[in-house]
């Protein structure tokens, strides 16, 4: 394995959560993950040596996610699995509320606008500065900025909803 | 005062000292700001938290796709005649099959499988043209056999995928002859710049190949060499 391919194996937890935090189902994120690998080796002599491999990669997964999930709109969004249970039998019980909270952090955070999302996913989920998120995704700072507080906003509106029910 | 923008980069950490010092001391004197904060913080530990099981379960890279190398290297040398391949790079693996249409260049006479495989003591080996081709062609290179790939197999063997006018198939080194491990027939020839599917990528020779492949293929070094030692184990 060369320096490329260490590199990338070492990101992919990261790029996984990432999908994660951008998808709207585990199954989707998991087709994320490997699109955007499957990307990155294929484009791999585009990427230059000592430049910064994660944002190279996570913007790759951002432009797939873009062609694939985004692209197919909202209609079935009332189709998204519920994936709470799906841990059931083979985890410990510590492990099946870690899924039923990921999943309920997706599916709030399935409700804001692509735009909030993924600059949450990269500041919030992935811990991204400003700065790299902001030319991650080509956006000024200020946008990046408003759209991080309308997106944070949004989601302690919704999930106060959720824990009202 | 201290709009929602300025909390938010306070709470990041994304703020100059100076501002930093600032936020910190309104948000002191100000119960409604803290509150604020506080929810917050509170959703920013909730996501991070929410996520982090994820990077303790492992994820491993793809696995490999014989088929595509076989593909790709064929689709490759068809667009670019050149030198022979540099080497079958770890990105080759997961190239989309749809590289497995190339341009097929058909050539004058026939090649007929009489003429290219013979039995010896009840086993199908190279013979003739195809026999030389395996014997000296690189991986990539043009002309009316051409190889796909280079390999060896568990026990060692050399093995040569390879796509000749109307036949492919996979052959392995073994005894001092080509023995087939793989073949398939074409009906008809391909027609003059007609495409059509490069052989090598025809299901029957692209599971052969992984069946019996141990490891990688060989890369273009490797396989000069192992020529050159005229494919002795």
């Amino acid at each position: 394995m060369d320096e490329f391919e260490g590199g990338l194996t070492a990101l992919l937890p990261r790029l996984r959560r990432f999908a994660h935090g951008l998808s709207r189902s585990s199954a989707d994120a998991d087709d994320l993950t490997q699109t955007a690998v499957e990307r990155a080796l294929k484009a791999r002599s585009q990427w230059e040596p000592g430049t910064r491999l994660d944002s190279w990669l996570f913007r790759i997964a951002r432009n797939a996610w873009i062609d694939t999930v985004r692209g197919r709109g909202r209609a079935d969004r009332v189709l998204a699995p519920e994936e709470a249970g799906e841990a059931v039998g083979m985890d410990g019980r510590p492990a099946i509320e870690a899924k039923a909270e990921m999943h309920f952090l997706m599916r709030a955070l399935d409700r804001l606008p692509d735009e909030q999302r993924e600059v949450i996913a990269l500041v919030m989920i992935d811990g991204m500065a400003y700065r790299e998120a902001a030319e991650l995704l080509d956006l000024p700072m200020g946008t990046l900025t408003s759209r991080l507080v309308r997106g944070r906003q949004a989601l302690l509106k919704i999930m106060g909803e959720a824990c009202d029910d | 005062m201290i709009d929602d923008q300025t909390l938010l980069a306070w709470i990041d950490g994304e703020l100059d000292d100076f501002t930093a010092a600032r936020v910190a001391a309104a948000v002191k004197a100000d119960p409604t700001l803290a509150a604020k904060a506080e929810a917050h913080r509170a959703l920013g530990r909730r996501l991070a938290e929410g996520f982090r099981p994820l990077l303790d379960e492992p994820v491993a890279l793809p696995p490999r796709r014989p088929a595509a190398i076989v593909s790709l290297a064929a689709a490759r040398e068809a667009r670019q005649r050149k030198q022979p391949p540099a080497g079958t790079r770890p990105w080759m693996r997961y190239a989309s099959l749809a590289a497995t249409l190339v341009l097929g260049v058909a050539i004058g006479s026939q090649l007929t499988t009489n003429g290219e495989v013979r039995t010896r003591d009840g086993v199908m080996v190279a013979d003739g043209l195809l026999a030389r081709a395996l014997d000296e062609k690189l991986s990539g290179q043009d002309g009316r056999i051409r190889v796909a790939l280079s390999f060896r197999d568990k026990a060692g063997d050399y093995c040569r995928s390879f796509d000749a006018e109307r036949l492919s198939g996979v052959a392995c080194r073994t005894g001092g002859a080509w023995q087939m491990r793989a073949t398939t027939m074409r009906a008809a020839p391909a027609q003059t710049g007609e495409y059509r599917m490069a052989s090598a990528g025809d299901p029957a020779i692209l599971s052969t190949v992984e069946r019996l492949i141990a490891g990688d293929p060989l890369d273009a070094a490797t396989e000069r060499a192992a020529r050159d030692r005229k494919w002795a184990r």
